[in-house]
């Protein structure tokens, strides 16, 4: 490490234990100690046995007499034994920490840097200090940065699963789409047929009235004209065409409204047109939601339906959507062969619930502990993320609320989503707390 | 007045069945349920010529009761109509349904028509073969079953089913296929749907043209709903069984395979129900076109010519 303690340490002059106190109080006076607090005192060895601060001698000389009373002796009789040392190849981190909890007040040494007990230079703790600030900040940097990666790379995990549900739920809505549009197709091209019939015999009878009005007209052109129509009413029955044209309208409108309801189930699952927080009821995001799943879900498994009546709540719709589908087509693929799902909400004073319950296949003890952990996954490798309960989970983390688990190996699973009636974060900060606003568009 | 041929419709939307029926009731006898036992009551009850059914119906699948209609009423016409891309209720139908064809929701009503006209045109022939037998002809005890595959161990599987009283003959090009099949009648056709990069499908669509009582399975590790509804509607493909291989599951395919060739040939009514639709895609028809010349000019050299369907 470049701002490691070595860079730290200044070459300053040693005393040995022997020096005259008189001798060390001159040569503080020198430049090149002129840096220094405090100078270390060594053995022969250059080991470190203490040091004599400038603030020492200051102390000594201020005593009456104290230049002629203590000059002559060694200054190892003055020395500070437990003076601050620092191996040099102690992080900074380290080093300022031991500094902080065993200087002296007021700062009036420097610490001295060590190799192995040896002398390698000394040190001034307001550089150390500085040099624990700058590693502080650049720390304080990275981890930010580090913050920022994990915050978009987590947005993009929500937005790849979401996208993930998403375009498996498009494709199953597309096919919805076709059954109404079978009809509707159908009943179109139908309703052209019956009207060429319907002229047909409009063209008859129009002859028929021409030929009664005309007066150069005679029975015989009647009678031909009204032979005529006998025959044709015999293939078109207009009474029966008008009450069949009555059916096929009707359920041409109801195969387009089918559609248009189908599409706006899309739309409103996705709400990527909208605000990202909106008031809404639970129960509207779970009819969204299994509208949208009806193609995941097998035709024998029964979908039961307890909507309670729950206020709405201030949320971000298509997250709880995504965690409303997540729950229901994984309880319809824990379903084999014929089973039953039922979806409940209710409400008390505080908080609102919706609970997802199959009859399915159940989660082992061992997994259950597992399944909001990011990428557990038990589906083969391909088939799941491992992220659709980890990313409801933060959802509804996010909103305030928390999701119950409880499950029963053969019998089944059952999930509860309780959201608080009030969020405590407002609207826009629920939706950009998990990072989706920055990446939805 | 000529009598109706009958079709039975089977779908869980009322609308479906409302409006399909407006459309067939001027041709037809029209029967219509959304419940598959109430359709196979009527299956045992009526003489049906044509049966039409959706997929997905919450109490019988459309392939589930395409099965039980086959065992019921074998002589009735199946057709799948289906919203849903959904490969294994594909799979099912062509394995067990047998279906003449896989009609995808929205239909066009035009081809509707066409393919229910079709379809109850020849249930009718097969009504009146029922009655009066055609001439058996004569089908021989050993027959050829040509292997396309680049996986020898789909050959080897094949050698070991039919391989003590059948000819199987291995080859892995599709010059090699075409070079063999110019020279000698075969039963069965056993060929995976691609070769290295190139895919079959127009191979096995042309030579179901060019010969229609040859019976194909295809082996392949390939699912796609819309490439399989292809090849049912264009190819009449009899077997289509997933890789990895499973042998159980081939021999008894290949068991169903011979019976029916030999019904094929011994009663050539039956050879209209393999009738197939002509592709619209022009690739495929150039394919096609190219695959015919290389057939003729084979052909021309080894003056084998094929046998003529009644």
């Amino acid at each position: 490490m470049q701002t490691g303690i070595r860079s730290l340490a200044r070459d300053i002059p040693f005393f040995s234990p022997h020096d005259k106190l008189a001798v060390v109080a001159e040569r503080f006076l020198d430049a090149d100690l002129q840096p220094a607090l405090s100078a270390p005192v060594l053995d022969a060895d250059g080991k470190v046995l203490g040091t004599i601060s400038r603030y020492q001698l200051n102390d000594i000389y201020l005593k009456k007499f104290g230049r002629d009373l203590y000059g002559a002796r060694p200054v190892a009789d003055f020395m500070t034994t437990d003076c601050l040392r620092v191996e040099v190849d102690v992080p900074v981190a380290e080093a300022a920490q031991y500094i902080t909890t065993h200087m002296r007040f007021p700062l009036s040494e420097d610490f001295i840097v060590c190799e192995s007990g040896r002398y390698v230079g000394v040190g001034a703790v307001l550089s150390l200090l500085a040099a624990m600030e700058q590693q502080m900040s650049r720390g304080a940097a990275e981890l930010t940065q580090a913050y920022r990666t994990l915050k978009s790379s987590q947005a993009q995990l929500v937005q790849s699963e979401k996208m993930a549900s998403l375009g498996q739920m498009v494709a199953g809505v597309a096919h919805e789409i076709n059954t109404p549009l079978g009809y509707v197709r159908n009943n179109v091209e139908l309703m052209q047929e019956f009207s060429t019939q319907l002229r047909e015999l409009l063209t008859i009878n129009n002859a028929l009235v021409q030929s009664l009005l005309d007066p150069e007209g005679t029975d015989i052109d009647v009678a031909r004209h009204l032979s005529a129509i006998e025959d044709l009413r015999l293939l078109v029955d207009p009474e029966l065409l008008f009450s069949d044209m009555q059916t096929l309208f009707s359920d041409t409108a109801f195969g387009l409204s089918q559609i248009g309801e189908l599409v706006l189930g899309l739309k409103d699952f996705s709400r990527l047109d909208q605000a990202h927080t909106d008031n809404v009821s639970l129960n509207d995001c779970i009819n969204n939601a299994l509208l949208i799943a009806r193609n995941a879900i097998k035709s024998k498994v029964e979908v039961i339906r307890l909507l309670g009546d729950i206020p709405k709540i201030a949320c971000a719709p298509s997250q709880i959507n995504q965690v409303l589908l997540n729950l229901v087509s994984n309880a319809a693929q824990s379903i084999e062969g014929s089973g039953k799902l039922v979806i409940k909400t209710w409400a008390d004073e505080q908080h609102v619930y919706a609970s997802v319950q199959d009859t399915g296949r159940g989660i082992a003890p061992e997994h259950l502990k597992k399944i909001f952990d990011p990428f557990f996954t038990t589906k083969p490798v391909g088939e799941g993320t491992g992220l659709g309960l980890s990313i409801s989970w933060q959802i509804i983390q996010q909103h305030g609320g928390r999701i119950r688990v409880a499950s029963e190996v053969g019998r089944g699973t059952r999930f509860v989503v309780v959201l608080p009636l009030k969020t405590a974060a407002t609207g826009t900060n629920v939706a950009t707390a998990i990072g989706i606003t920055a990446a939805s568009h | 007045m000529q009598i109706k041929p009958k079709v039975l419709l089977v779908d869980d939307e009322e609308r479906i069945l409302r409006s399909l029926g407006l459309l067939l009731r001027m041709q037809y006898q029209v029967f219509a349920t959304s419940d598959g036992y109430e359709a196979l009551e009527i299956l045992k009850r009526e003489k049906i010529h044509v049966l039409i059914s959706d997929q997905r119906m919450p109490v019988m699948m459309g392939s589930e009761l395409l099965r039980h209609a086959r065992e019921i009423a074998p002589d009735t016409v199946r057709i799948l109509l289906t919203g849903y891309a959904d490969a294994d209720a594909a799979l099912e139908a062509v394995n067990e349904g047998e279906i003449f064809r896989y009609i995808t929701k929205p239909w066009g009503p035009k081809e509707l028509r066409d393919t229910i006209a079709q379809a109850a045109d020849i249930a009718v022939k097969m009504e009146g073969a029922s009655v009066a037998p055609a001439s058996v002809s004569v089908v021989p005890d050993k027959l050829t079953c040509l292997v396309l595959d680049r996986d020898e161990s789909t050959f080897k599987a094949v050698q070991d089913i039919l391989g003590m009283q059948h000819e199987v003959v291995w080859r892995q090009t599709i010059q090699g296929a075409l070079q063999m099949l110019s020279s000698r009648a075969v039963a069965i056709l056993v060929t995976e749907l691609s070769l290295g990069d190139e895919d079959l499908s127009a191979m096995i669509k042309t030579l179901k043209q060019e010969h229609p009582e040859m019976l194909t399975i295809i082996l392949t590790c390939f699912k796609d709903t819309s490439r399989l509804a292809d090849l049912i509607n264009q190819a009449q493909v009899f077997r289509y069984l997933p890789k990895p291989l499973r042998k159980g599951l081939l021999s008894k395919s290949i068991e169903s395979t011979l019976t029916r060739y030999r019904a094929i040939t011994s009663t050539p009514v039956l050879l209209n129900t393999q009738i197939v639709e002509k592709t619209s895609d022009t690739s495929q028809q150039e394919a096609s076109a190219k695959i015919v010349e290389y057939m003729a000019k084979l052909r021309g050299k080894t003056g084998f010519t094929r046998s003529q369907p009644a």
